[in-house]
């Protein structure tokens, strides 16, 4: 289910006349696309193999001027998935979330996994529905987690609404 | 100017209620919330609350590091996208 290649940055605008490119990298340590391997194009058929001179910015092989350079500007850079590390236990790759089947328990369909956010209160996945629906990625609402599957199974939680008291509503 | 020690934290009271009947409950639920400027205070965590960001009630599941800071940081009211690439998400 999960995708083969993975984008993990993209070529900027030329730096100078040597060759060297402005690099803007997706991944969590901006420092580690140059670890996922040779790189390769949207198509697949061209590799970048990229050295990192600072932050930001790189250098092509076989890129020598700033022609060369300019004719890479906004390549995307994909990354083999199998070139990840494996995560830790209950740990997910957002990339191979993305996309799954999701089903209740009694397998009941509620769409597909749309994205995963996360602002500093712990993940959540958006499901696309309809209706759209936020679940906190828990243990809880996201028992089981089968990736090869590609599904999910969600036990949605229960919702309350707590609103404010009217009066102070109106004040 | 910071808010005064002797006043304590401030939490919107209807809230303390509804977290405590939830705790003692014990059942999978999403507390859906519109104060965002409560304090999240020690009997929350563990807790899921959704907290309203205008048009969303965002998951926001309570944990120790978050008391004292206010729900609404932790939803957010403008849209940010990001490319997955190698980030990984946890699970609670």
């Amino acid at each position: 289910m999960a995708a083969e290649r993975i984008l993990v940055g993209e070529i900027g605008r030329p730096h100078g006349v040597r060759g060297l490119v402005k690099l803007r990298s997706f991944t969590a340590d901006p420092a580690a696309l140059a670890s996922y391997g040779p790189l390769t194009d949207a198509t697949g058929e061209r590799r970048l193999e990229l050295t990192l001179l600072a932050e930001g910015l790189a250098r092509v092989e076989g890129v020598e001027d700033r022609e060369a350079a300019a004719r890479l500007t906004g390549t995307g850079l994909y990354a083999e998935r199998a070139k990840l590390p494996p995560p830790e236990e209950d740990e997910f790759y957002l990339a191979d979330l993305i996309g799954l089947r999701a089903e209740t328990a009694a397998g009941g369909a509620l769409g597909r996994v749309r994205s995963v956010e996360d602002n500093g209160a712990g993940a959540f996945l958006v499901l696309d529905g309809p209706p759209e629906r936020l679940v906190p990625f828990t243990r809880a609402c996201v028992p089981v987690v089968d990736t090869a599957a590609g599904r999910i199974v969600v036990e949605p939680p229960e919702e309350t609404a707590v609103p404010p008291p009217s009066d102070e509503a109106a004040a | 100017m910071p808010r005064s020690v002797w006043k304590g934290p401030f939490v919107d009271g209807y809230l303390l209620n509804k977290a405590e009947a939830a705790r003692s409950s014990g059942r999978n639920e999403v507390i859906k919330i519109w104060s965002r400027r409560s304090t999240i205070l020690p009997q929350f965590v563990g807790l899921v609350f959704g907290v309203y960001n205008g048009k969303k009630f965002i998951p926001v599941q309570v944990s120790e590091n978050m008391v004292g800071h206010k729900f609404g940081e932790f939803s957010p009211t403008r849209t940010f996208t990001s490319h997955a690439a190698d980030k990984k998400a946890k699970r609670g």
